[in-house]
């Protein structure tokens, strides 16, 4: 079935079976494997990408259902190879042990920054809850998203 | 692991989608498909064939006509748990939204996914009985209007026919001095309920409840009514000892099971308690406004 979608700014065209789900097309036909199958039982979150700029399980969407959408993938964050705000507080507060989870934790945190709110600890927690982690206890995640609204709003004010 | 193979379609109104389900076989809607894709992925559900609705824009809505609130039965559950506008009346609507799954799966499920579904531990249909709500239901030869009571049939099975699509939830706008609550214990991952109770009376002048509902999730083989602790509940001011009496004939009238979740006899100690929650928070509620 012919699916027309955008990822990261690109557009693409592919032949795809409607029983194929979005993240094993993104992995398999587009080569970007920066999104994991990490249970395939829609909990772990490891999958998470922005489709339309909202934060979803790419392992519970059809990829045909991706038609006409606007995507964003965690290889779409940086710029010109300078990492992007959220990235570069995940590495600064050291937001990852093994690493597999950390690509969901990254895109679930901008899709939260892109909402301009500002949420306490327990907010936090709740809005990273479909992102599991089996390394780091969250601690460091938690501080690392804390860090990328500093960093975020830094780079706003001095645009 | 992938689905079994199915034919596909994506209709651009609801009119074509009434269509595609005319004489079809073994053919399932799919809207946020955050409960019918992983059932795909299990195998536990199969399709020939998927009718995808999430393009059918004009099922997205929370408002008000007159003395109904309607939502479109394509509104995500994030969409209910942000409402702000019309949710803040019925406590019980975000209370519930807030509660399914994570945020993540609340961006793409939809109400009436999550009332089609009709799994035992699906959160709205104990909401929809407490709320005493009304399913509309679309099909190319038109509209029927289904009561709560009779919507929800069986585990995974409700009263739409093959040929018919979910398109609206009517909420009847509380009169007088009423309360809501939903209250659930849930599991850590995937956050599905291990019990949840929805509650929603109103009170009279001398703050005796008049009128109740209790609707019960993950109680039994299907969502189940209390109807037994409702008849108990009123006519009393709800004291301590007349929320055990009420819990303990809610938890009789269940028929939770044991599973690799919890055991039947902790289902009902979380009952209990939640029974006895959900109606302390309805009352303190009704009793404000």
């Amino acid at each position: 079935m012919q699916t027309r979608f955008r990822v990261n700014g690109a557009n693409v065209e592919l032949d795809v079976e409607p029983r194929r789900l979005l993240v094993s097309v993104l992995r398999e036909e587009l080569g970007l494997t920066g999104a994991h199958i990490g249970c395939d039982t829609t909990n772990c979150g490891a999958c998470t990408v922005l489709v339309d700029g909202v934060a979803i399980k790419s392992c519970t969407m059809l990829a045909v259902q991706a038609d006409g959408t606007e995507i964003l993938t965690i290889e779409g964050l940086a710029k010109e190879g300078r990492l992007h705000p959220v990235q570069r507080a995940f590495v600064e507060k050291h937001g990852f042990q093994c690493g597999f989870c950390t690509p969901g934790m990254i895109m679930t945190s901008y899709w939260l920054l892109s909402q301009n709110k500002d949420w306490d600890e327990e907010e936090i927690k709740k809005q990273l809850s479909g992102n599991l982690c089996r390394c780091t206890g969250y601690r460091h995640i938690i501080e690392s998203f804390e860090r990328a609204k500093e960093l975020a709003r830094e780079e706003e004010t001095t645009r | 692991m992938y689905p079994r193979s199915f034919d596909y379609f994506s209709p651009k109104n609801l009119g074509e989608a009434l269509e595609l389900l005319n004489g079809a076989s073994e053919t399932k809607i799919l809207a946020g498909g955050q409960s019918l894709i992983p059932s795909l992925k299990l195998r536990a559900l199969s399709a020939n064939a998927l009718v995808d609705i999430t393009h059918v824009k004009e099922l997205c809505y929370v408002r008000q006509e007159g003395d109904l609130t309607k939502l479109g039965a394509l509104t995500t559950i994030a969409a209910l748990e942000r409402d702000r506008t019309v949710a803040p009346q019925f406590p019980i609507l975000r209370e519930a939204a807030e509660q399914i799954a994570d945020p993540l799966v609340r961006n793409r499920g939809t109400i009436g996914g999550n009332l089609c579904q009709a799994d035992p531990t699906n959160d709205l249909p104990a909401v929809m009985l407490a709320l005493n709500a009304t399913m509309v239901a679309e099909s190319s030869r038109g509209i029927r209007r289904i009561g709560a009571d009779s919507f929800f049939v069986a585990g995974g099975r409700t009263s739409l026919t093959p040929e018919e699509i979910l398109t609206e939830i009517e909420v009847p706008v509380p009169r007088g001095s009423v309360g809501s609550a939903y209250r659930k214990v849930r599991k850590g991952s995937g956050g599905f309920s291990i019990a949840g109770v929805a509650s929603c009376l109103s009170v009279d002048g001398e703050g005796a409840v008049a009128r109740c509902r209790i609707g019960m999730t993950a109680a039994g083989p299907k969502v189940l009514r209390a109807e037994n602790a409702e008849r108990a509940l009123l006519g009393n001011v709800p004291t301590d000892s007349v929320l055990d009496h009420v819990a303990a004939l809610a938890v009789e009238s269940s028929q939770p099971s044991s599973d690799l979740t919890a055991s039947r006899e902790y289902r009902r100690g979380v009952l209990h308690k939640l029974v006895k929650e959900a109606i302390g928070a309805s009352y303190e509620e009704a009793m404000a406004r």
